[in-house]
């Protein structure tokens, strides 16, 4: 499990914020003695740090600035000041990526991930599995059986999100903005094409009825289909 | 200064000494003077008064000429102060020195405006972020406590981002200061992005989405159209019925780029078109949907001014198409 460090002064964001990562599977560490936070740093030594940059005692940019001297653990920045010079000025000073608040939660957790994944998981593939199918995320493959099947690129994100949903039902609206969120701006009919060549080339692997429907609320894949 | 109005000016003197001359020519003559030596005392006074005449004249003309020309072809009329030369002459120098002396108090006068002016703007960046912090709160809870309530909370809070956004925007807008920098830029990417903000929009009222040929390079600042776009899209999605489509597509021309965004909504008035992008207008649609609060266009209009952009917007039944005319020259990254 990654340890998080969340560097935030306001109470509320930090202890919520801390509450979201840690229901997402993260570790999360809080600290809020913000005159030693570099000796907390370098104490706990965590896998990744969200700074924020108005902080009581030493300004964001300077922690980001020391903590860089002698470490290279990611750092993303998250802040509320979102001028092209803070952006400038964190990247410059290390940092490994900037959101400005107020954020999608979605779209700070995909930041997060992403990271992680760059600095300690850098060549491994990144692989789904569900019962005997294996989903290839970074080569779009879908594997039963020794077989293979290539998907486009918006099959592989409705499989994504399914298989990141197993045993949920996933609405329609829910697949859609999963998809749009990944820049595929779809639309109601392109997903339901999209659906049904997905269960021809389930049927063409010989898997039959894995992704079912549930009228009126969406899609499922079952664990033991 | 004409020289028939300096006469005129000088008038009372060529009287008075016409006056003298009668009266000194009677008593020079009634005491026996000769002749000869009252014409030549005469003569004397008269080159003196013209003389300096002329030389009052030869001192004075340059500088109200100046002054007046000048101040013709000046655009900024209070910078004529700035534009003439001291004059040599004592009269000229008091007001020389009284125009200084107005224009300085202007000066400050309007710079205590545009301090103020910038002390608010200020403010109310401030205040923007600090805002985002309770927001940006408010959005974990709501996320970390699921309730049925959520859902709407989510919407009510996202509109309230809207408008801080639109604030800070609105402030921005009207400041003197340039705080935006015209880059060379992807148009792609600024558009998915405002896109994905309004997502829940688009899949909810089922509104498809059609983009044609945006991978060209604009010069622009991307924040800035960023909420220029997201302005607009928001009014295509309020006034477009579910299931139809909005197109977002480019013309390339070799001096500009046109990006349009075409909706399929209900239209504009006619009578209303003109005046949509009128600080406040709402218009008929405006009326009937009582969300709108006339200030979104305004906004675009005004920072594509200042991006020196060029907006419009055609209406008819089938929808509404609004343009930006993005420029192509190097000489937009000079500015």
């Amino acid at each position: 499990m990654y340890k998080i460090m969340i560097i935030e002064d306001n109470e509320k964001i930090r202890s919520e914020l801390g509450e979201f990562l840690s229901k997402n599977g993260y570790e999360v560490s809080m600290p809020d003695d913000f005159g030693n936070i570099l000796s907390v740093i370098h104490k706990e030594k965590p896998h990744l740090l969200l700074l924020d940059l108005n902080l009581p005692v030493m300004d964001g940019h300077y922690i980001c600035r020391e903590v860089r001297r002698t470490s290279t653990v990611p750092i993303i920045i998250v802040t509320s000041r979102d001028s092209d010079v803070d952006e400038l000025l964190s990247l410059n000073l290390g940092a490994d990526d900037f959101i400005a608040k107020p954020y999608n939660l979605q779209v700070l957790l995909a930041h997060l991930s992403r990271v992680l994944k760059r600095v300690y998981e850098s060549g491994a593939s990144h692989v789904l599995h569900i019962g005997e199918i294996t989903l290839d995320i970074s080569k779009s493959v879908l594997t039963y059986h020794g077989q293979n099947v290539d998907l486009t690129k918006n099959e592989l994100r409705i499989m994504h999100c399914l298989f990141q949903h197993k045993n949920t039902i996933v609405s329609r609206e829910a697949l859609m903005q999963h998809m749009w969120d990944c820049d595929l701006f779809v639309d109601d009919n392109t997903l339901t094409v999209n659906i049904n060549r997905l269960r021809k080339k389930l049927e063409y692997l010989r898997i039959d009825d894995l992704i079912q429907t549930k009228r009126g609320l969406g899609y499922i894949i079952y664990e033991d289909f | 200064m004409k020289i028939s109005k300096y006469i005129k000016e000088k008038g009372y003197l060529l009287i008075l000494s016409i006056l003298f001359s009668i009266v000194a020519f009677l008593f020079l003559y009634a005491t026996q003077v000769q002749q000869p030596v009252i014409v030549m005392l005469l003569i004397l006074y008269w080159m003196i008064i013209i003389a300096s005449l002329i030389i009052e004249y030869a001192r004075r003309a340059p500088f109200y000429l100046q002054l007046s020309e000048t101040l013709n072809e000046l655009d900024q009329k209070y910078l004529i102060t700035e534009m003439i030369n001291e004059p040599e002459f004592a009269d000229g120098r008091e007001l020389f020195d009284c125009l200084q002396e107005v224009n300085k108090s202007m000066i400050d006068h309007v710079n205590s405006y545009k301090y103020a002016q910038q002390d608010y703007k200020e403010y109310i960046e401030m205040w923007v972020h600090e805002i985002k912090t309770p927001l940006a709160a408010a959005h974990l809870i709501l996320t970390n406590n699921p309730s049925p309530a959520n859902a709407s909370l989510e919407e009510e809070i996202a509109k309230v981002e809207e408008y801080v956004e639109q604030a800070l925007y609105y402030a921005r807008s009207n400041n003197t200061e340039k705080d935006y920098m015209i880059k060379r830029l992807e148009l792609q990417p600024v558009v998915s992005k405002v896109i994905k903000r309004h997502s829940k929009s688009f899949i909810y009222k089922k509104i498809k989405v059609v983009m044609i040929q945006l991978d060209v390079m604009v010069y622009s600042d991307s924040k800035w159209l960023e909420f220029i776009l997201h302005q607009i899209l928001a009014n295509a999605l309020t006034y477009t019925p579910s299931e139809g489509t909005i197109t977002l597509s480019t013309e390339v021309f070799p001096n500009k780029i046109i990006l349009s965004v075409q909706d399929s909504g209900c239209g504009i008035r006619s009578e209303d078109l003109s005046r949509v992008f009128e600080k406040g207008f709402t218009g008929h649609n405006g009326r009937t949907n009582q969300k709108s609060t006339g200030m979104g266009l305004y906004l675009c209009k005004k920072l594509c001014e200042k991006l020196n952009l060029d907006i419009t917007i055609q209406s008819d039944k089938q929808g509404t198409c609004v343009k930006i005319v993005f420029p192509i020259s190097d000489m937009m990254l000079l500015k």
